[in-house]
């Protein structure tokens, strides 16, 4: 079966048609964003653009976009952003949700990958989840000012972003760090004493402090970390609770959640705990001993 | 040796003397640094200068973002608070110096303040 979800930030669908005894259910994640050219002034095939969008701001030379320039840079956001976060989390099914019975006619519990599809389209569409404006920088221009809707050419380059405490450079690609923030997820020391999330959570020491949190995707660098499977864990979460409302499990199982126990959890107390390895699905009792399966288990037939 | 030889060995070495002579000029001499950071107080540009120049050095020494655009303006906001920005993708940050200029020969820094400007 497959079931949608729509969220503000993203569509959501999750596909069980796929689950077997070796297979887990998958969670897509679309996001379409919209992009929308910025060009020099009058038709000229060179001009300047200010810093953020400012016109106080510095300026910075930008040249015209090309069909063909415009779309390789398109699709290089759009493909090199799905594969960083696609594909990376499984989601472990502490709920007992989507039970199935694979042809060995053992009932599984599934657990979720994690999947993102991004479908770039253009800027003016209503349906886009997040728009952005795009310059196009002169060869000359290392850098220029961007926000969350104004980007420049060279944000899907990796470019240095900070130094850790031995000095060493922490790279980064602005476009995929971006790209989290509109799965909804903050800088990395947001809520820690040097950034309140009361403050404004773009200070730099929200972006790390120690060289961990500094190398984090979502802080200077372009490491991943179990925390940035939120998004994911947030859809799974209504599909979940929606599976009992939907009448595809008894209401019961939100009144009573020990008769979930019984596969080792119930809907609303559940955390689906993330893993950046793949799990594979569980018996009932797998499930309720707590067993976590990494290797390829012997199953019966397929 | 012959003359020509003898010419051509005399017009190296004046050469070399020249080149250090110009160069001692230019450096002021060894002590050139030293002398430089004692002139704060000479006049109004010196001063701006060394508070300019101890704003900078504390910005390259505690400033670990060092991407983004740099530092796109230092500028006085009243007698001995200076604010330096810093551009960074979506925001800048600001460092907001507080100086201490009572001695004139030494200009210090008394407090440091960060915040941010979002974009």
């Amino acid at each position: 079966m497959k079931q949608k979800i729509v969220f503000p930030r993203f569509d959501a669908e999750l596909n069980t048609d796929v689950c077997d005894a070796y297979n887990n259910a998958e969670l897509t994640l679309t996001v379409r964003m919209g992009f929308s050219q910025i060009n020099p002034a009058a038709g000229a095939d060179e001009g300047t653009y200010h810093d953020y969008g400012n016109a106080a701001k510095p300026a910075r030379k930008i040249i015209k976009w090309t069909p063909a320039t415009w779309k390789a840079w398109k699709d290089t956001f759009c493909s090199s952003v799905q594969a960083f976060w696609s594909d990376k989390f499984w989601l472990i099914n502490d709920a007992g949700s989507f039970l199935y019975t694979a042809k060995d006619a053992q009932v599984y519990v599934p657990n979720v990958w994690c999947r993102l599809k991004v479908i770039g389209q253009e800027g003016a569409a209503a349906n886009n989840h997040h728009s952005i404006d795009v310059v196009r920088l002169h060869p000359s221009v290392k850098w220029f000012g961007s926000h969350e809707h104004l980007y420049d050419s060279k944000d899907i380059n990796s470019v240095e972003k900070n130094r850790d405490s031995h000095g060493k450079k922490v790279m980064q690609q602005a476009h995929v760090h971006e790209f989290g923030h509109i799965l909804g997820l903050g800088h990395v020391d947001i809520g820690k004493a040097h950034c309140p999330a009361s403050g404004d959570t773009n200070a730099s020491a929200c972006y790390g402090v120690s060289d961990v949190d500094m190398n984090s995707v979502m802080g200077s660098g372009m490491q991943l970390r179990l925390e940035h499977a939120a998004p994911w864990r947030e859809a799974v979460r209504a599909f979940s609770v929606g599976e009992v409302f939907s009448g595809s499990a008894s209401p019961i199982d939100l009144l009573m959640p020990l008769a979930r126990l019984v596969v080792g959890g119930n809907t609303l107390f559940a955390v689906w705990p993330a893993k950046m390895k793949r799990h594979y699905p569980r018996t009932s009792a797998e499930a309720a001993a707590g067993t976590l399966i990494t290797a390829p288990p012997k199953r019966g037939a397929k | 040796m012959n003359t020509g030889a003898k010419i051509s060995l005399t017009a190296i070495l004046g050469a070399a003397c020249l080149t250090v002579a110009i160069a001692v000029l230019l450096t002021g001499g060894a002590n050139a640094g030293k002398a430089k950071k004692e002139d704060c107080s000479m006049d109004a540009i010196s001063q701006s200068i060394c508070v300019y120049r101890l704003i900078l050095d504390d910005i390259d020494a505690k400033v670990t973002m060092r991407g983004g655009g740099g530092v796109t303006s230092i500028i006085q906001k009243s007698d001995d608070l200076f604010e330096a920005r810093l551009a960074q993708e979506g925001h800048e940050d600001i460092r907001s110096y507080q100086m201490d200029l009572t001695d004139g020969d030494k200009p210090k820094i008394k407090a440091v303040t960060e915040s941010t400007k979002s974009y």
